[in-house]
């Protein structure tokens, strides 16, 4: 049935950031390492290209690592992995250099320097951005450079469907060529996933079509826990309807947000005092879980503008001036004009929390190395422990520079010392057996549509595992995916029933892989019973608990069956658990978190 | 998407296992005001024709997936709005001059190709280490190159030059509009190894200047001007070329 | 690895597919009244190398409507010409830098006209003509 493979010492999947950044230091570590680097898309269509404001990286002369540490522990709820922290806030800069040196256009300063910016949840400026494309030219600009390593090999549009794993090693994965439908075996000691998140679990979200979590579920389907999936982000300026990005950044250069009277509300909520211009850490620049759970209470109290698309608040860029803001925001000002109808230079944009990034995922140590031999991860897919509870703006820009590099060199390491052939045997027939149930699926007679099961997916999700949770609605949550899974195992029908490139087909596969990993996050929520950065609830445990819950949730797949779950222990290396404060209430406190 | 107007789109489509050649579909969908084209394709695939098919994903203009030619011109279908084409009822077409696989989807594997081979990445005069830090460049020096690099490599200026259509031996609009990027940076010292691409007959001399590539573009790169700009040098390259008998390299 | 065969339309009536080629092809277009206008002129050099009475003759037709049509066609075509070459010329300007500043498209088109226009007046002038 897979009668085509291809054998090599790496295997990538994933083209974004974190697996490109990856191939690059697999290369540059070993030249004669053959990479196979998979992805669904041409790399330069990956969800990196879509992130705006910036990537951290300590730059100034009155910042410090220590500041970076602070800042991004305190945004995270206490619930960061201290170590990785460290040793991620020492990397950032050195990667935002090297990044300038392979020729990424920052954005600069007069006399020739690279600029930094403010981002919400930052004591200071450290973000440094390419106007507000960032993810664009990063996202380019180590495709470009990928162009000048023969040891990589791009298989461009290759679906991987599976990752395969023998005698409690990872030796490769099973892929679909989408062009042709054919089923390609990818064999080689180490494998590094770096496919993104899973938003799409989500209706509203900010993420492109292409984050479903299909990297998360195969590792997970695998034996592999997934770590802190409960902790999902909600970005607190998109375009309601569709959930397109309005960056931080636009906040970060002195844009404000008000409510239907007109008023900057962020100073009810623990952010004030208003000052006109950005004052880190307060007000538009807090953190983004503050500020996305600040617009659910205001819409509660009916202080919200009503849309076609629903409620809004306004997101007011005006006091910028025009030619600042068609210098530092010529995409947002492009999207609104063009997707919202407003031109910012006139009139506020409307916006609204979407979901926008997921802080857990696969877990690894700071090699990107994850609980099974030869299986690396990187990028959103990961969990690394940096981000915690929640994640601050352009940390993970930072993080898929950072992490795809060790995952890169750790991976590289591992080829080397593994060797090729051990599971060739093995391999094939593994390959022959993961193809099995995707070909099947062309064939089904009987079932429901891809947009039906998804809709319904999209419609647990918001409703139940949203910006507040509750125990009912997490426990309806719960037992909606496993129904909601047990219809997809009954059947998915397509329409069509061709293998060249079948859009439809792929779909359904993804949806598979969305599903089980939308079950994670359900259940994970629901079994931490406290309220910790992005995951807040209205029920009895509107409260941090750090008795209990300072730890990760793991999730362990069972089959058919939900998750199981058990808690594991954060690392805390100097920065014990503090109230978390922004604000004046935060210089109140004697500096914690500032 | 819920909506009382509708429109009809006439979606070209075509297998390579079923169909002699492509053929036009119709399909009538509600639409609202903020209904873009790759949503009313996404209304099809989900309610209507799951065999419909095409490339998306950013739907925000930044991944280039989604070009098409829309009632004839060259668009991003996130980017172009059904209320601008009512009453309808609007053609979708697969971008023009460029191979089709299957309905929407073109093959870009030439484009891809040719990058490689014109070596769009900043070949430094010695390699640095970031313990060197990062190198000055002014704000003016970047906005030599700058328009350029906002180049999301949809292919949409290949479906506007007649040149690529009759001969696909072009580099075209993109590849020598990225090649430019580099070659004007003031980072670089590459521009000796892209040379050959650029004064080669299907460098820069390839194009006639018909123009619309920079029409059609949805970043404003203008990949007319980075083409046409860098005629004059080919030209001082085949000249030296000619005065100097051992430096082939100008030679187109 | 057999790929599945692909379809590439053809580029029969391509003028006819946006107005964008039109408009090049009547750019391009108006270039040939020009050159027929040299070849004109050429002939009328070789008249006056051939003789007196060729020459007449050559100059005798310039006086023929159908003639002075075609030149009047010819000095249209070579304005449009004129003019859309002028325009698109900052288009073919390398990266350059006027006292530290790079110059608009308006200012290279401006000054563009500003010296064909010198260089006409010179050549009539040169020619020994007055003002017509």
């Amino acid at each position: 049935m897979t009668e085509r493979s291809v054998d090599s010492d790496l295997v990538i999947v994933g083209g974004g950031g974190a697996g490109l950044r990856a191939a690059i230091a697999a290369a540059e570590a070993d030249p004669g390492l053959r990479i196979a680097l998979l992805s669904k898309v041409v790399p330069m269509r990956s969800h990196t290209v879509a992130a705006e404001g910036g990537a951290a990286g300590v730059a100034r002369a009155d910042d410090s690592l220590a500041g970076h540490f602070t800042d991004t522990v305190a945004g995270g709820d206490w619930l960061c992995d201290q170590d990785v922290v460290e040793r991620f806030v020492a990397a950032c800069p050195e990667e935002m250099v090297r990044l300038e040196q392979w020729g990424c256009p920052w954005s600069r300063q007069a006399d020739g320097r690279p600029q930094v910016r403010f981002f919400g949840g930052m004591t200071t400026q450290r973000s440094w951005y390419a106007a507000d494309k960032t993810g664009f030219h990063l996202l380019h600009t180590l495709f470009q450079t990928t162009l000048r390593y023969p040891g990589i090999e791009r298989y461009d549009e290759y679906y991987c469907a599976d990752l395969l794993v023998d005698d409690g090693e990872a030796c490769g994965v099973l892929a679909l060529e989408i062009a042709s439908g054919e089923p390609v075996r990818f064999s080689a000691p180490a494998v590094i996933l770096a496919t993104g998140g899973a938003g799409r679990a989500y209706g509203q979200n900010t993420n492109a079509g292409i984050v479903t979590g299909e990297g998360m579920a195969m590792a997970y389907a695998h034996g592999v826990p997934l770590r802190d999936m409960e902790f999902v982000q909600w970005h607190p300026t998109t375009l309601p309807g569709s959930g397109i990005l309005i960056t931080e950044g636009c906040r970060g250069e002195g844009g404000v947000l008000t409510n239907r009277e007109g008023r900057r509300y962020l100073q009810d909520y623990g952010l004030g005092p208003p000052e006109p211009w950005p004052r880190p850490k307060a007000m538009e620049l807090g953190p983004r879980d503050w500020l996305s759970q600040a617009f659910w209470r205001e819409d509660q109290a009916g202080r919200t503008v009503p849309t076609a698309q629903g409620a809004a608040v306004q997101l007011d860029l005006r006091q910028l001036g025009e030619a600042r803001i068609l210098e530092r925001l010529p995409l947002i000002t492009d999207v609104a004009r063009r997707f919202a109808g407003v031109d910012p230079l006139h009139a506020p944009i409307p916006v609204r929390p979407a979901v926008h990034y997921t802080m857990g995922g696969i877990p690894t140590d700071a090699e990107g190395a994850a609980p099974l031999a030869g299986l690396f991860a990187a990028g959103e897919c990961a969990s690394t422990g940096i981000h915690g509870a929640n994640r601050l703006g352009s940390n993970s820009l930072a993080e898929l520079l950072v992490f795809g590099r060790a995952a890169g060199e750790a991976a590289a390491r591992r080829a080397r010392e593994a060797g090729r052939r051990r599971h060739a045997r093995a391999a094939a027939q593994l390959a022959e057996a993961a193809a099995r149930p995707a070909l099947a699926m062309l064939r089904n007679e009987r079932g429901e549509r891809v947009a039906a099961l998804r809709d319904a997916l999209h419609a647990t999700m918001e409703r139940h595992v949203g910006i507040f949770r509750n125990q009912a609605g997490l426990e309806q949550a719960c037992a909606d995916l496993a129904e909601l899974r047990e219809r997809y195992r009954r059947g998915v029908r397509l329409d069509d029933r061709s293998r060249i490139y079948n859009t439809e087909w792929l779909s359904a596969l993804e949806l598979g892989h969305t599903l089980q990993v939308a079950e994670a996050m359900a259940c994970s929520a629901r079994a931490r019973l406290e309220s910790r950065g992005a995951h807040r609830r209205d029920d009895a445990y509107s409260e941090r608990d750090d008795e209990r819950f300072l730890v990760h949730t793991l999730a362990h797949a069972r089959g058919e069956a939900a998750p199981a779950l058990e808690h594991a222990p954060v690392t805390i290396t100097r920065a014990a658990p503090q109230r978390r404060a922004y604000g004046a209430a935060a210089e109140a406190a004697g500096g914690e978190g500032a | 998407m819920a909506g009382e107007r509708t429109i009809t789109l006439e979606v070209q489509r075509f297998h390579p296992e079923a169909d002699e050649a492509p053929y036009l579909q119709p399909y009538t969908i509600p639409f609202s005001e903020g209904t873009s084209v790759l949503e009313g394709l996404q209304h099809i695939k989900d309610r209507l024709d799951g065999s419909l098919t095409f490339r998306w994903s950013c739907r925000m203009a930044v991944c280039g997936s989604c070009g098409c030619m829309i009632d004839g011109e060259p668009a991003l279908a996130c980017r172009a709005f059904l209320r601008d084409y009512a009453p309808g009822p609007v053609r979708v077409a697969p971008l023009d001059h460029l191979p089709i696989r299957r309905d929407l989807v073109v093959d870009q594997s030439d484009f891809l190709a040719k990058l490689e081979r014109a070596r769009t990445y900043l070949i430094p005069a010695d390699e640095r280490t970031p313990a060197d830090g990062a190198y000055r460049q002014t704000p003016e020096e970047m906005a030599d190159y700058y328009d350029y690099a906002q180049c999301i490599n949809c292919l949409l200026c290949y479906a506007a030059c007649p040149q690529y259509g009759w001969d696909q031996a072009f580099t075209g609009p993109a590849v020598l509009a990225l090649v430019q990027r580099y070659d004007l940076d003031s980072r670089d010292a590459g521009k000796d190894a892209r040379r050959a691409v650029v004064n080669a007959d299907t460098g820069v001399w390839g194009c006639t200047l018909v123009g619309y590539c920079s029409e059609v573009c949805p970043k404003g790169v203008d990949p007319a001007r980075a083409i046409n700009q860098r005629k004059p040098a080919s030209v001082a390259d085949y000249l030296l070329g000619w005065l100097r008998p051992s430096g082939g390299e100008g030679t187109p | 690895m057999s790929r599945p065969r692909t379809y590439r339309p053809g580029m029969r009536g391509w003028w006819q597919r946006h107005p964008a080629y039109r408009r090049y092809l009547l750019r391009e277009g108006t270039s040939l009244f020009l050159g027929g206008y040299a070849l004109w002129l050429v002939a009328g050099l070789l008249c006056l190398a051939a003789g007196e009475a060729a020459y007449g003759q050559w100059r005798a037709l310039q006086g023929t409507p159908w003639l002075f049509g075609l030149h009047l066609a010819a000095l249209m075509a070579a304005c449009y010409h004129a003019v859309t070459w002028l325009r698109l010329l900052p288009l073919t300007v390398p990266v350059i830098r006027l006292g530290g500043r790079r110059p608009s498209d308006r200012a290279l088109i401006r000054g563009s006209w500003g010296v064909s226009v010198a260089l006409s007046a010179a050549l009539w002038l040169y020619l020994g003509g007055g003002w017509p």
